[in-house]
């Protein structure tokens, strides 16, 4: 490499480094330092407080298997959805993809406002349940709970499942399913066989997404969890508001990106093997 | 399970999903065309006075204002660099590619909470106020995964055979630039400003966090129903919902536009 | 996987049959109402110009298309509505269909391994059948490794494993280049009567459909037009298409003449058919007649052998095809003849050059009358 390369190099990179690797030293950085009237000391306490306190760890629990739950339902759903948009004549294709992805864009804010109202007080399924008979007044079953945060997860992030599913389909040959019938198999059996396992690194990159997506959102948590439906992410969110405690939030934000990374490079590994081994 | 079986499931599923994802939307919207009384909707009167109201609401005028210019502003400055990085990118290959690239996708892949997050320290720690350019820095960081996907698709799509048949009837390389490569990537610059710009407008995570005192319409929203239900928020809703679909639609239509073989 | 003995040519044994049966996409109907036996053992080649049907009848053999009207039996079972993996055939599919994340063997092996049997079972046959398309040795390569002609053969091995009643292949050679389709068209032909099995093979190429088949059915626009043998289809044509689509042909408008029903007007003079085959032509039809069957001349020199049928022209184009000379010659006032010359029979001194005088003659055995 001459050194014009390397010069050019540099100054490509320099933008990213500065931009992206710049906030996140600074993350780094500022969980692992504390500054007082100008002076910086620099201390592991509060990543250690963030890795050994039973508080935190019970809510980063909590959240893991909101998390892994939100994935699991979203690909649920998001992969019969992909599916049935793949297997409609061609022609009718591009309608019923828009269709299942359209909601993606629109307005997460709004899609967790109408959540709320659908669960809310004078919600529908509370409506339903006084027009029917079944409750005599509204019920907080349905809101300010755990349930409500995955419920809204899953309804936020299944058309971010659905995408990849589909796109992974989509380069699936037409005629496989046909070739694995006319092999004997019937079609489910060539869904299995032959689809899945061809599709199974979108069906990973959903899983992925939707639990990424749901690990660090803390709007959601907020508006239908209530008080017992603490985050992770809330407790981030937390210590820039009313706590104001920089150097504990960076520690935490420290620990979203690990488990991030791990599920990144756990994705990786996940999506070569099953692609192999659902072959056999 | 037969073929036929298996189809009414799925589309079973595909029904009840987009039941699920579109009836809330359309309810709340339609509870912003009628009057609202003590929990009940009087269908028999539809009114635009909701609409009103909010033309008259300075705090929303402002943050529409601020999330129109944050996404003008960040959608641009990502299809430059973008364009940028595809260019000199193109012709690389092996680790050095892979870890520019690696970059360029992180934000996308890691949760929007760390990405702000770090953007605060790193305002905080550099001394640059937060407001609409560190919401734009954001967004920009943000979109730039998406954007630069699109055109480096594209680019890479583009026969080379192309640029060189252009060379070979006498272009110069700006000549080519202009003639042949801009015309190819037309489409796909309009599709990914198009998707930069709803990004921008419907990103709310990340802007929590860099706004500073500085508000947009996600945000004024999110306030706006923490304080409880009132029938302008549905009012405003359906403005975000119009914005987001028109400009999801285009997206769509330039992108579906240009994949059908000619 | 040695299964019978092909069947003899006089024993015709229907396997499977098509009555009556249409298919229509909406409006538009893509197949006319056809009926077709397949006889147990044979060799059988759907031959016709894109959109004419032909692969159509294949997908409704191996139930990929369910018919807008008719049947489909398998020896005396209605199997019409029989969805493909309930039927004893297999499919080599134009694109090979090959499973990129199974291995050659798993790949050969998957039509065992869903009817259930034993894995020892299933790489015994899989090894066997790859053997046979000599591709001993491969079953542990991935898909992607092989060549264009070897991922063939392994689509062949995965058709025949399961020993199916009747072998579908959807122009599974047009993927290959010249000298290796050549080679596979006698190789599928070689395991097509080492197994005994019936092969239904759809192509565009008439050159294929000659050097393969037992029989040929030649379709255009949606219904059969002829249904024989190889030399049956190339020496007497049913009509015009059949003529021109098969092998090339000179095709002259013809008029009877009314006391010699052998004989007929045409631009270019009198012209004798075949004997006893214009019984029944008095009305215009059209004379067929091979360039390989026209013989010519320069104009002036001794004949060397009298034949019939002669006309006057004047070179316009010469073509040299290595094996011969394709000369299109101007006769009459409106009338381009084609005709081809092979080096050793050229009754020429030399080949001809453009502008040259020349005559031309032919059999009335080799003129054939096409009906209109």
């Amino acid at each position: 490499m001459s050194a014009r390369h390397i010069l050019t190099y540099l100054v490509a990179i320099l933008p990213l480094g500065l931009f992206i690797g710049y906030p996140l030293g600074a993350l780094l950085w500022s969980s692992v330092s504390t500054s007082n009237e100008g002076a910086v000391t620099y201390t592991l306490a509060f990543l250690a407080e963030a890795l050994s306190s039973p508080a935190y760890l019970a809510v980063l629990g909590v959240t893991l298997v909101i998390c892994i739950a939100t994935a699991i339902i979203s690909v649920a759903i998001a992969l019969p959805m992909a599916l049935f948009v793949w297997s409609r004549p061609a022609r009718y294709q591009p309608i019923a993809l828009l269709v299942l992805i359209l909601p993606m864009f629109m307005s997460y804010i709004v899609k967790i406002y109408t959540m709320r109202s659908l669960l809310g007080l004078n919600g529908f399924f509370n409506q339903l349940l006084l027009t029917t008979g079944i409750v005599d007044k509204p019920t907080t079953l349905f809101l300010f709970n755990r349930g409500s945060i995955l419920a809204t997860f899953v309804v936020l992030y299944i058309p971010f499942a659905a995408l990849p599913i589909y796109l992974s389909l989509e380069r699936v040959p037409a005629n496989f399913v046909l070739a694995g019938r006319d092999l004997g198999a019937s079609y489910a059996r060539a869904l299995k066989d032959i689809v899945l396992p061809l599709a199974s690194p979108g069906i990973v990159a959903a899983a992925l997404f939707a639990f990424i997506l749901a690990l660090g959102d803390f709007v959601t948590p907020q508006m239908v969890g209530g008080p017992s439906g603490m985050t992770f992410g809330r407790i981030v969110w937390s210590q820039f508001g009313l706590a104001f405690n920089y150097s504990l939030g960076a520690a935490l934000g420290i620990v979203l990106l690990v488990v991030t990374v791990a599920a990144l490079a756990g994705s990786g590994l996940a999506s070569r093997a099953l692609t192999a081994r659902m072959g056999r | 399970m037969s073929a036929s079986r298996m189809n009414v499931a799925f589309g079973a599923v595909f029904t009840g999903a987009v039941m699920l994802l579109y009836l809330p939307i359309l309810t709340v919207a339609l509870y912003a065309f009628f009057p609202v009384e003590r929990g009940s909707i009087d269908l028999s009167a539809p009114t635009l006075g909701y609409f009103a109201d909010l033309a008259g609401n300075v705090s929303v005028l402002e943050a529409l204002a601020n999330s129109g210019l944050a996404a003008l502003l960040s959608s641009l400055l990502s299809l430059v660099v973008a364009t940028l990085y595809a260019a000199y990118l193109r012709e690389k290959s092996g680790p050095f590619k892979v870890a520019f690239e690696a970059l360029i996708y992180a934000p996308f892949f890691l949760p929007p909470i760390v990405v702000g997050l770090s953007l605060l320290l790193a305002s905080a720690s550099s001394g640059i106020p937060r407001g609409v350019a560190t919401i734009v820095l954001g967004h920009s960081l943000f979109t730039l995964a998406v954007v630069y996907r699109i055109i480096s698709v594209r680019l890479a799509n583009l026969p080379p055979s192309l640029v060189q048949a252009s060379a070979d009837l006498g272009a110069s390389r700006l000549q080519t630039i202009r003639f042949v490569t801009i015309p190819h990537l037309m489409s796909a610059y309009v599709a990914a400003g198009l998707l930069a710009a709803l990004l921008s407008f419907d990103e709310t995570l990340i802007t929590a966090l860099v706004a500073g005192d500085t508000t947009t319409l996600p945000l004024r929203l999110w306030a706006m129903m923490r304080v409880g239900f009132s029938p302008s928020i549905n009012a405003l809703v359906v403005v975000v919902v119009g914005i987001c679909l028109v400009l999801s639609l285009a997206a769509f239509a330039t992108l579906s536009r240009e994949t059908r073989p000619a | 996987m040695l299964r019978a003995a092909p069947k003899t040519a006089g024993e015709y044994v229907p396997l499977v049959g098509l009555r009556d049966v249409a298919v229509d996409y909406g409006a538009l109907r893509v197949l006319q109402p056809t009926d077709l036996t397949i006889a147990e053992g044979e060799f059988l080649t759907i031959l016709g110009p894109s959109g004419s049907g032909k692969t159509t009848i294949l997908k409704l053999i191996g139930g990929f298309l369910s018919p807008s009207a008719g049947q489909v039996s398998f020896k005396a079972a209605d199997i019409t509505g029989l969805p493909p993996e309930r039927r004893p055939f297999n499919t080599v599919f134009q694109d090979y269909a090959l499973f990129p994340h199974m291995s050659v063997a798993e790949n050969v092996a998957y039509s065992l391994r869903v009817k259930g049997a034993s894995r020892s079972e299933r790489l015994d046959e899989a090894r066997k059948a790859l053997e046979l398309v000599g591709l001993a040795g491969f079953g542990d390569r991935k898909v992607a490794q092989l060549s264009g002609g070897q991922q063939q053969r392994v689509a062949l091995a995965r058709a025949i494993v399961a020993k199916p009643s009747l072998i579908l292949l959807d122009e599974p050679l047009s993927a290959l280049d010249a000298a290796l389709r050549h080679q596979m068209q006698s190789f599928l032909k070689s395991i097509q009567r080492q197994l005994g099995t019936t092969f239904v093979f759809v192509t565009h190429d008439q050159q294929e459909a000659l050097a393969m088949s037992d029989r040929i059915v030649v379709m255009n626009v949606g219904r059969i037009v002829q249904i024989g043998s190889p030399a049956e289809i190339y020496n007497d044509p049913f009509n015009a298409f059949v003529a021109t689509f098969i092998g090339r042909n000179n095709l002259l408008p013809a008029t009877p003449l009314p006391e010699h029903r052998d004989r007929f007007t045409t631009e270019i003079g009198v012209v004798q058919a075949r004997s006893g085959e214009a019984a029944g032509v008095d009305a215009d039809c059209q004379l067929a007649i091979r360039p390989e069957c026209i013989s010519v001349r320069r104009r002036g020199l001794e004949l060397a052998s009298e034949q019939k049928n002669r006309i006057e022209g004047v070179v316009r184009e010469v073509a040299f095809a290595g094996t011969h000379y394709g000369y299109r010659v101007a006769a009459g006032a409106r009338c381009t003849v084609t005709l081809e010359c092979s080096g050793r029979h050229n009754e020429t001194d030399g080949p001809l050059s453009v502008g040259e005088d020349v005559e031309m003659s032919f059999d009335p055995q080799d003129t054939r009358i096409i009906r209109t």
